[in-house]
C-alpha cells in the first residue's frame, strides 16, 4: 500500500509544468559572478606576464606583449585575475560564447576588450587565413 | 585538529606497534602511504629514505597519530598490517605501486590504480621520470581474469550500473557472486603529484578536482592545511561562508546521490529527474555565491575569494525552503515505498566493528550506528556553534545509509539558513594577506594533517612543506577509496548480481575521489 | 470486397500498416508521458509536438550498421525477426471488432496464451545466440520472470472464461453484453450496451493489468532488460535495424497487452456511438496510458522479490478471485 503515495506523486507531477528551460528559446538568469570569458584592458596592462605564469593550466601565453588564451584548457577559475597586479585582466559572464570573435595564433586567442568587443576586427578570418579563425 | 604525534617504528616491530595502538583506542586506520626524501630535498636536507606513514585516528579522543617507518630507498619493504586492519589492503597496494614499497605477506599485490602492466617505475617518487615508463598492455585486468577470462563477468567501467569508471570483475554461479575483484584507477590523475607541482594558490583549483560531485570540502581542507602551516587565523565571517559553501555542495552531492545514483539503480526515473531538477536550485545558489556550479575555486588559504552577494539570503531562503518541502516526498518515494525498501533492507549490511576495521567513513559508517562525524569530532569551526547534530541510523544496510543521507540533507538546510542568519560582519579574508601577494605565498617547513567531512566521509590531506611555494608531499585520503574496498569486501562475503548496482550506489562511491 | 479480404486485414488495418502507425504513436506517447512525469518536455522539435521524432529515430536506426558479434551463432539474424513475427501472431488474434479480426476460432484465448508463453523463450534464445554474458544473464532472467507470471496470467483468465462460457476472444466480448445473453438489468442500464467484466470483476481487472505488465516487461517487472544489472539483457548485442525491430515489437506487444485487457474486461470494441474498431483502439489507448503511467512511476524489482510477490501474493489472490466468481455466479444464478 506504500505504493499508492508514489503513484499519486507521479500523477500530480504529470499535470505540472515541466521545469526544463527551453534553452535556445528562453534563457535563465546567470549570476554576475559567473566567469565565462576574459577581457583585457590593454591600456593598463604592463606586459608583466604574471597572469600567464600563475595560470595552473598554462592557458595564457604572452603574444606581442599581451596575454592570449587557449580556451581548450581554461577551467575559468579566475586565478589569473587574482594574480594580475593591475587588474587589467578580468572575466565577464555571457550566455553564450558566440561573442568570441578573436584573432587566433596557434589556437591562442586574443582577449576581448573590457566592453566585450574585439581589439582586432580586421584580423584574418579562417576563410582567408589558415591560422586565423572565428569562434 | 591538525597536529599529530609521530611514532617511529621499524618493519620488524610494525605489526606489534599497530596492535598496541589499536588496543589503546586508535581504532581507525585512515591511510597508509609514504613520503619520499631524496638527498636534495629541503625538508631534511641529506636524508635519503622513504618514510612509510600510517595515519591512525582515535575517534573517542579525536587524537591523531602517525606511525612512521623509515625505509631505505633502494629496497623498501614493510610487512602488511592487514592482520590488524583489514582495510589496509588497498592502501598498501597503492603504496606498492606508487612508491615501490614491497609489502611482505600481501595477498594480492597487483597494481590497483596504475595499469596492470606498468613497469617498475614509481610515479610518486621524487626522482620519477615519465620517459622511463613502459606499459605492457597484455597483462590481465585482475587476478580473477588471469585464470579464466571466459568466465569473468565484467561489471566494470562501461557497465551502465557501475556509476562511472569503477567496477568489478566477478565470478558468478547463476546470480550468486562467488568471487569479486574491484577494478578502479580509470580516472587516476595522480592528483597528489599535481599537487606537488603547482603552488599553494594554484592548488585550490586542482584540489577540487578530487571529487566532481563534492569539490568544496577538498578546497576547504586544502586551505585549512595551508593555514595550519602558516599559522593564520581565518576571520569569523570566512568560516561562516566556508560552512555555507561546503554544506551547499553537500546538498547538491546528496541530491545527485539520491537521484541518478540510487534512483538510477532501480531505473526509477521520476526521482532521478526530480532530484536533478531540485539540484538546480542548489546549484543556482552556488553559482550566485561562487560563480561556478560544479567547480568553484571559492575557498582559498586565508579566507574565501568573494563575499556574500546581494540578495543571497532571500534566494537561499526561497530555494532551500522549497527543497525542504520536497524532502518528505523523496522520503516517501525512495525509502518508504515497498519495492525499494525491500531492495535496500539488508543490502550490504556492515556491523560497526567491521565498518571501522575497513576504514569506512561518512554516511555509510554512521548508518551502522557509529556517531563519528568529522565535522563534530575534529571541531571544524562554527558547526558546534550552530548546534550541529550527527545523524545516525542503526541498520548498517542500504536503507539506513539512505536515511542518514536524507537526514543530513535536512541538517544541511538548517545549518545553511542558520549560518546565513548569524553571519557576522567583517572581512571575508584574513588581513594578513595582501590579496595580490597570495600567489607567491611561501609556507614554512612543516607537516600537518587537516581533515574534514566530505559528502562521502572522512577526507584528509597530509601536507609536507619544504619552505618553498610548492608542497613537498600532499597525500589525500579520499573517503571513497576505503568505502569502495568495503564494497569489494561485502561482495566477497557473498552477494547477488542484482544487488551490485544498488550496493555501489548506497555506498555512494565517487571514482574521482577514489582514484584521485 | 477489398476491405474484407484477408490480405487487407493482414497488411493494412489490424495488420502491418496500422500496427506500425500505432507503435510509432505509442512510442511518442510513452516518451511524452514519461517526460511529463519527470518534469521534462520530451520530444519537441521534430514534427508538431515532436510526433515525428519516432520516425526520425527509426530511420536513424535503420541506416546504422548492424554489427554481428564474431562468435555469435548464425541464428543471430533471425531472432529479432522471429520475435517480431511472434508479436504479429499475437496481433492477429486480438479482435479489433467482430469483423476486424484476422484469426478467430473457438480456442483463440488458448492460442494467445501459448504465444505469450513462447515469447520468453525467444528472449532467452536471443541472448544465447549473441554469445554475450549479459545476454545470457538477461535471458535467464526472462526465464525466471516467465516462472513468475505464467501461472498467474492463466489464472486471471479463468473468471472471464467462466463468465462468458467461451474460449474465443470474440466470444468473450459477446459475453460482455455486446450481444447480451445473461447480463443483469441494473448494470445493463449502467453501461450502454452491456456489462463489462471489469465492472463485475475489479480485482481480476487489476490482477490482469499486473500480469500483462509482467508479460510485456513493463517497469517494475523489467528484469530481463534491467539496465543497471545486465545492461540491455538479451538484446545487448543488437544494434541498428535489429534494435529498431525489437523496440517496435516490444511496443506492439505492449499495445496488444493493453488490447487484451480491453477485450477481456472492458467490453472489447463496444463504445457508444463510436465505430467498433475505433472504439477498441481508443479504449486500448486509455488502458495503455494507465500502464505507461504505472511503468513510469515504479522502480524495478529485485528477482527474488518478484517471485515472492507473484507466488505468495498474486497467485493466491487470483485463486481467491476465482472462488468469489464461483460464489457470485452460484448466488445470482448466472451460471
Ligand atoms: S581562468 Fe584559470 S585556467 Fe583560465 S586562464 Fe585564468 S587562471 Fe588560467
Ligand atoms: S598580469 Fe595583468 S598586467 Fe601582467 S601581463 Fe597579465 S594582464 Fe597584463
Amino acid at each position: 500500500m506504500g505504493l499508492i503515495k508514489p503513484l499519486l506523486y507521479t500523477l500530480r507531477e504529470l499535470f505540472k509544468r515541466p521545469i526544463t528551460v527551453k534553452y535556445p528559446y528562453e534563457k535563465r538568469d546567470i549570476s554576475p559572478r559567473v566567469r565565462n570569458i576574459h577581457t583585457l584592458d590593454r591600456d593598463t596592462c604592463q606586459h608583466c606576464g604574471i597572469c600567464a605564469r600563475m595560470c595552473p593550466n598554462n592557458v595564457l601565453k604572452m603574444v606581442d606583449g599581451y596575454p592570449t588564451a587557449d580556451y581548450r584548457y581554461c577551467s575559468f577559475c579566475g586565478i589569473c585575475l587574482d594574480a594580475c597586479p593591475t587588474g587589467s585582466i578580468q572575466m565577464i559572464h555571457t550566455q553564450e560564447h558566440n561573442i568570441v570573435r578573436a584573432y587566433q595564433k596557434d589556437l591562442y586567442m586574443e582577449l576581448l576588450s573590457p566592453d566585450g568587443t574585439i581589439y582586432n576586427p580586421d584580423a584574418p578570418h579562417s576563410e582567408d587565413n589558415e591560422t586565423g579563425g572565428v569562434l | 585538529m591538525a597536529s599529530f604525534e609521530k611514532i617511529a617504528a621499524s618493519p620488524e616491530t610494525l605489526v606489534d606497534t599497530m596492535r598496541g595502538l589499536k588496543a589503546s583506542g586508535f581504532t581507525f586506520l585512515e591511510f597508509m602511504s609514504a613520503v619520499d626524501y631524496i638527498p636534495k630535498n629541503r625538508v631534511e636536507p641529506g636524508a635519503n629514505r622513504i618514510d612509510a606513514t600510517y595515519m591512525l585516528w582515535n575517534p573517542a579522543a579525536n587524537e591523531q597519530k602517525m606511525v612512521v617507518v623509515p625505509l631505505s630507498r633502494d629496497n623498501p619493504s614493510v610487512p602488511t598490517v592487514m592482520p590488524v586492519w583489514e582495510g589496509a589492503n588497498w592502501h598498501e597496494r597503492e603504496a606498492h605501486e606508487l612508491f615501490g614499497i614491497d609489502i611482505k605477506g600481501h595477498p594480492n599485490p597487483r597494481h590497483l590504480l596504475l595499469a596492470e602492466g606498468w613497469n617498475d617505475t614509481y610515479p610518486l617518487r621524487k626522482d620519477f621520470n615519465v620517459d622511463d615508463v613502459e606499459i605492457d598492455w597484455n597483462v590481465p585486468t585482475s587476478k580473477l581474469a588471469e585464470g579464466n577470462p571466459e568466465r569473468v563477468y565484467h561489471f566494470a567501467v562501461q557497465h551502465p550500473g557501475a556509476h562511472g569508471p569503477q567496477g568489478f570483475d566477478l565470478l558468478l554461479n547463476g546470480n550468486t557472486i562467488v568471487d569479486a575483484e574491484a577494478r578502479i584507477g580509470y580516472v587516476h590523475r595522480t592528483l597528489e603529484k599535481i599537487g606537488e607541482q603547482r603552488n599553494y594558490y594554484q592548488n585550490i583549483l586542482n584540489m577540487e578536482r578530487g571529487c566532481i560531485m563534492c569539490g568544496m570540502p577538498y578546497i576547504d581542507v586544502w586551505a585549512r592545511a595551508v593555514e595550519e602551516l602558516l599559522g593564520v587565523e581565518v576571520p569569523e565571517k570566512a568560516k561562516y561562508l566556508r560552512l555555507i559553501a561546503v554544506e551547499l555542495n553537500r546538498l547538491s552531492s546528496h541530491l545527485l546521490w539520491m537521484g541518478p545514483q540510487q534512483g538510477g539503480d532501480f531505473a526509477y526515473m521520476p526521482v532521478m529527474m526530480w532530484a536533478i531538477g531540485d539540484r538546480e536550485k542548489v546549484l543556482d545558489l552556488l553559482e550566485a555565491l561562487t560563480g561556478g556550479r560544479i567547480t568553484f575555486a571559492y575557498i582559498r588559504p586565508g579566507g574565501v575569494r568573494w563575499d556574500i552577494p546581494e540578495g543571497f539570503r532571500d534566494m537561499a531562503e526561497k530555494n532551500l525552503r522549497y527543497l525542504e518541502y520536497r524532502l518528505p516526498m523523496y522520503e516517501e518515494m525512495m525509502f518508504r515505498q515497498p519495492i525499494i525498501k525491500e531492495r535496500l533492507t539488508g543490502l550490504g549490511k556492515l556491523t560497526p566493528g567491521e565498518a571501522v576495521g575497513l576504514g569506512v567513513s561518512g554516511p555509510s559508517l554512521r548508518a551502522t550506528g557509529v556517531a563519528h562525524d568529522t565535522r563534530k569530532d575534529a571541531h571544524i569551526p562554527i558547526y558546534e556553534d550552530l548546534g550541529f547534530r550527527i545523524v545516525t541510523q542503526t541498520g548498517g544496510d542500504g536503507w539506513a545509509r539512505g536515511m542518514v543521507r536524507l537526514g543530513e540533507m535536512k541538517e544541511s538546510i538548517r545549518l545553511i539558513l542558520d549560518a546565513l542568519d548569524r553571519l557576522p560582519p567583517g572581512n571575508s579574508e584574513a588581513d594578513l594577506f595582501n590579496r595580490k601577494a597570495m600567489p607567491w605565498m611561501k609556507v614554512p617547513v612543516g607537516e600537518t594533517y587537516a581533515v574534514t567531512e566530505s559528502c562521502r566521509g572522512r577526507l584528509g590531506i597530509h601536507l609536507v612543506s619544504d619552505g618553498t611555494n610548492k608542497a613537498y608531499r600532499t597525500k589525500i585520503r579520499g573517503p571513497s577509496f576505503s568505502n569502495m574496498y568495503a564494497v569489494e569486501h561485502i561482495l566477497k562475503k557473498g552477494s547477488y548480481l542484482y544487488d551490485i548496482p544498488a550496493l555501489i550506489g548506497s555506498m555512494d562511491t565517487c571514482p574521482a575521489d577514489m582514484d584521485r | 470486397m477489398l476491405a474484407d479480404s484477408l490480405l487487407f486485414k493482414l497488411f493494412v488495418f489490424p495488420g502491418t500498416v496500422f500496427s506500425f502507425i500505432i507503435v510509432l504513436f505509442l512510442f511518442w506517447w510513452w516518451r511524452k508521458i514519461g517526460a511529463s512525469i519527470q518534469s521534462r518536455y520530451g520530444p519537441k522539435h521534430v514534427g508538431p509536438a515532436g510526433t515525428l521524432q519516432t520516425i526520425a529515430d527509426v530511420v536513424k536506426l535503420i541506416t546504422k550498421e548492424s554489427i554481428v558479434p564474431e562468435r555469435a551463432s548464425r541464428w543471430f539474424w533471425f531472432m529479432p525477426v522471429f520475435s517480431f513475427v511472434l508479436s504479429f501472431l499475437f496481433l492477429s488474434l486480438i479482435p479489433f471488432s467482430d469483423h476486424w479480426v484476422i484469426i478467430d476460432f473457438d480456442a483463440s484465448l488458448i492460442m494467445l496464451f501459448a504465444v505469450m508463453a513462447i515469447e520468453p523463450l525467444f528472449i532467452f534464445l536471443v541472448g544465447w545466440v549473441s554469445y554475450n554474458k549479459y545476454g545470457v544473464a538477461g535471458g535467464e532472467r526472462a526465464g525466471i520472470q516467465m516462472l513468475a507470471y505464467e501461472v498467474f496470467l492463466a489464472l486471471t483468465f479463468v473468471p472471464v472464461i467462466m463468465l462468458s462460457h467461451s474460449w474465443s476472444l470474440v466470444g468473450i466480448v459477446y459475453g460482455q453484453g455486446v450481444s447480451p445473453t445473461w447480463a443483469s438489468p441494473v448494470l445493463h442500464t449502467f453501461v450502454d450496451r452491456g456489462v463489462w467484466f471489469g465492472l463485475v470483476q475489479p480485482l481480476a481487472l487489476v490482477l490482469s493489468i499486473i500480469a500483462v505488465m509482467m508479460a510485456t516487461e513493463k517497469k517494475p517487472f523489467n528484469l530481463p532488460h534491467a539496465e543497471p544489472e545486465v545492461i540491455y539483457g538479451s538484446s545487448t548485442e543488437y544494434g541498428g535495424p535489429f534494435y529498431a525491430l525489437q523496440m517496435l515489437s516490444q511496443f506492439l506487444m505492449g499495445f496488444l497487452g493493453a488490447g487484451l485487457i480491453t477485450t477481456l474486461y472492458l467490453g472489447g470494441w463496444a463504445l457508444p456511438s463510436v465505430p467498433p474498431a475505433l472504439g477498441f483502439v481508443l479504449k486500448t489507448l486509455v488502458v495503455g496510458t494507465i500502464i505507461i503511467w504505472l511503468e513510469h512511476s515504479l522502480p524495478a524489482m529485485r528477482v527474488p522479490h518478484l517471485l515472492e510477490v507473484a507466488w505468495r501474493k498474486l497467485v493466491p489472490l487470483a485463486f481467491l478471485n476465482i472462488f468469489i466468481t464461483l460464489i457470485i455466479m452460484e448466488v445470482l444464478g448466472w451460471a
